[in-house]
């Protein structure tokens, strides 16, 4: 088997063994949901036009959280440390390594997003927008997620400052994933706003790796 | 040649670079003084009334040049994060850090005068526009960087996951502008289109010359953070024993 | 595979995302991207059914009416094809004077624009009073700008 390959499905079933980090997101993430309607009127028009911005944002916390600790524990136990040192491309590791972490964690969220669309009454036929702005979005917001985790590694507590870092850069996305939802459920044309998401998707995966790596060598090297 | 490869060689070397600023700083912060001062007299005393706004426009001598400092002193951050990374100079961690609080100011002035400029031509205290709304990104991503650089024990990796981060930004910094903008928009285009202006030549000196004297500003204030900044990085040398005294 | 190959396909596949990323970009400029509608918009039906959207034209003379005794103002938005009757309560801002582009944000009522916000879009140009080197120029002219204003400023 490749040798890239059996790294992926080792660190999709260390994620997985781990029930905790997927769950907790997912729980995270539906509690949230329905704090909304509490805390605002029930009233399904308000619902339905603040619904694709309480998703987007739901969905940015529980990855961004989710994340915090992505390479915590490669960092304590040395594995990084070997990452760093091998001749094979870290890129590389960090891309899988991240792509297996959205595996696990972000797409039950994705899944799940329906329920909670129906809970926050919005438009069936705007589902599929959702869904596809979502599989593009969770997919960069990942990368970024990655990247405050790889700055943060050394850090014992990083929660709020990894949220603080990224959630300015992060910023375009939640626009073009909140908007394209917003507009496909108002019977406007999503497609702009789609494939500007797909250029930022494009542009996180080109480039971050690259970023992430530097960052988890200035953690080893100090 | 040779002189100026000597000159910038020298310059990166932080003893060097401790004993030249202390002179070009205090010339710099005299040059500012009496920019600032010339601009301040032209701008709200010597330029007319605008046909439209009235005096109101007269808060733009404050607020132009705070707005195009904080993008200035982002870029000058994200150059030197760029060189400390490449080259691993110490002095371009210092001067990035030095920046940092510098611009997260000229930013935070040019939000509040924005504010204040918006209410009677506008109507409205904020908007979320491009240039307001990518302001406050921008604002929140030099509290970012400030806050990172400051987090770890060992001050090297602070600087250098920093430095990340704001090469990082400065992608993304043209990348909110333009998100925000498509979002929605409602500021007035760029005054300056090229080289030519729309600004009446008797409001524009005053202008250029706040402009000038905010560069000067920064350029006394970076020099002389960076000083303490450069001495923090590098206390465990004989030289930094040498200029402290003990 | 040797570090160099290795490193080599890395950079490949890091320029592939640049370029996908950059014809995703170029493909959605081509789409048209509103963020206000024009009178003859509006009465093409290109206003969203439901909900607030932003109406962007000029104060047409003579038509501001206000109700004494309240905050209430009464005036027509033009782009010299189609006029829209708006209303609304409220402080208007200080630029906000007939002939000049302004941005409506609100729904129709009743064929009546009911207006919640007004903003007024003041040009990039600063002139002393007295001097106007652009004369006061006819409405299609000033139209022509504001929509140049408005398009600019989307793409700056």
């Amino acid at each position: 088997m490749n040798p890239w390959i059996r790294f992926f499905r080792s660190e999709l079933g260390l994620s997985w063994r781990e029930r905790r980090r997927v769950l907790l997101p997912l729980v995270f993430f539906v509690v949230v949901a329905a704090l909304f309607p509490l805390a605002m009127t029930p009233r399904p028009a308000t619902l339905r036009l603040i619904a694709p911005g309480v998703i987007w944002v739901d969905v940015m916390l529980a990855t961004f959280l989710g994340l915090e600790s992505l390479f915590r524990q490669d960092y304590e136990e040395g594995v990084l440390e070997q990452w760093i040192l091998s001749p094979s491309s870290l890129e590389l590791r960090v891309f899988l390594k991240v792509i297996s972490f959205w595996t696990v964690t972000s797409l039950p969220l994705i899944i799940m997003s329906p329920i909670l669309v129906l809970w926050l009454s919005f438009p069936v036929r705007a589902l599929a927008v959702l869904l596809v702005g979502l599989l593009l979005g969770t997919v960069a917001l990942s990368f970024l997620g990655a990247l405050g985790a790889a700055l943060t590694v050394s850090l014992r507590e990083s929660g709020m400052l990894v949220a603080i870092l990224l959630l300015p850069v992060a910023t375009p996305i939640l626009i073009f994933g909140a908007h394209s939802a917003l507009l496909a459920a108002a019977r406007e044309n999503p497609r702009p706003a789609l494939y500007l998401l797909a250029t930022l998707f494009f542009l996180t995966v080109g480039l971050v790796p690259k970023a992430i790596s530097t960052a988890l060598k200035v953690s080893y090297e100090a | 040649m040779t002189a100026i490869r000597l000159f910038f060689h020298r310059l990166a070397s932080p003893p060097h670079f401790y004993e030249l600023s202390k002179p070009w700083g205090r010339a710099f912060a005299w040059i500012a003084l009496v920019l600032i001062l010339v601009g301040l007299y032209g701008g709200l005393w010597l330029a007319p009334r605008d046909f439209q706004q009235g005096n109101g426009y007269r808060i733009m001598y404050v607020h132009v040049p705070s707005a195009w400092m904080s993008l200035f002193v982002f870029m000058v951050m994200a150059a030197s994060a760029f060189v400390g990374l490449v080259w691993r100079m110490r002095l371009a961690y210092a001067v990035a850090a030095a920046s940092a609080p510098l611009g997260a100011a000229f930013t935070a002035v040019a939000l509040v005068t924005g504010s204040l400029w918006g209410k009677p031509m506008w109507g409205t205290y904020w908007v979320w526009d491009a240039r307001l709304t990518s302001e406050l990104i921008l604002f929140f991503l030099y509290l970012g960087f400030i806050t990172l650089n400051r987090s770890f024990e060992d001050q090297q990796t602070g600087d250098r996951a920093a430095a990340i981060l704001a090469l990082v930004g400065a992608i993304d910094v043209p990348i909110v502008h333009y998100s925000v903008d498509w979002w929605q928009t409602l500021h007035q285009g760029s005054s300056f289109k090229g080289l030519t202006s729309e600004i009446a030549p008797s409001m524009l000196w005053p202008l250029l010359v706040m402009m000038a004297g905010f560069m000067f500003y920064y350029g006394w204030l970076v020099l002389w953070r960076a000083r303490s900044e450069i001495l923090l990085r590098e206390a465990d040398r004989e030289w930094t024993r040498k200029v402290v005294g003990s | 595979m040797t570090r160099r190959h290795q490193r080599l396909v890395m950079v490949l596949l890091m320029l592939g995302c640049v370029a996908l990323a950059v014809g995703f970009a170029l493909r959605a400029f081509n789409g048209d991207l509103l963020y206000y509608i024009t009178p003859t918009q509006l009465y093409d039906g290109r206003a969203p059914a439901h909900g607030q959207f932003r109406l962007g034209g000029i104060v047409e003379k003579g038509s501001v009416r206000r109700l004494p005794g309240s905050m209430t103002v009464n005036f027509t938005l033009t782009d010299y094809h189609h006029a829209v009757p708006v209303v609304y309560t409220g402080i208007l801002p200080d630029l906000f004077r007939v002939g000049q582009g302004i941005v409506v944000r609100g729904r129709m009522v009743n064929g009546i624009f009911e207006a919640t916000q007004v903003l007024a879009k003041h040009g990039a140009k600063y002139m002393p009073p007295g001097i106007h080197p652009l004369k006061p120029s006819s409405g299609q002219e000033k139209m022509l700008a504001l929509k140049r204003d408005l398009a600019g400023g989307a793409r700056s």
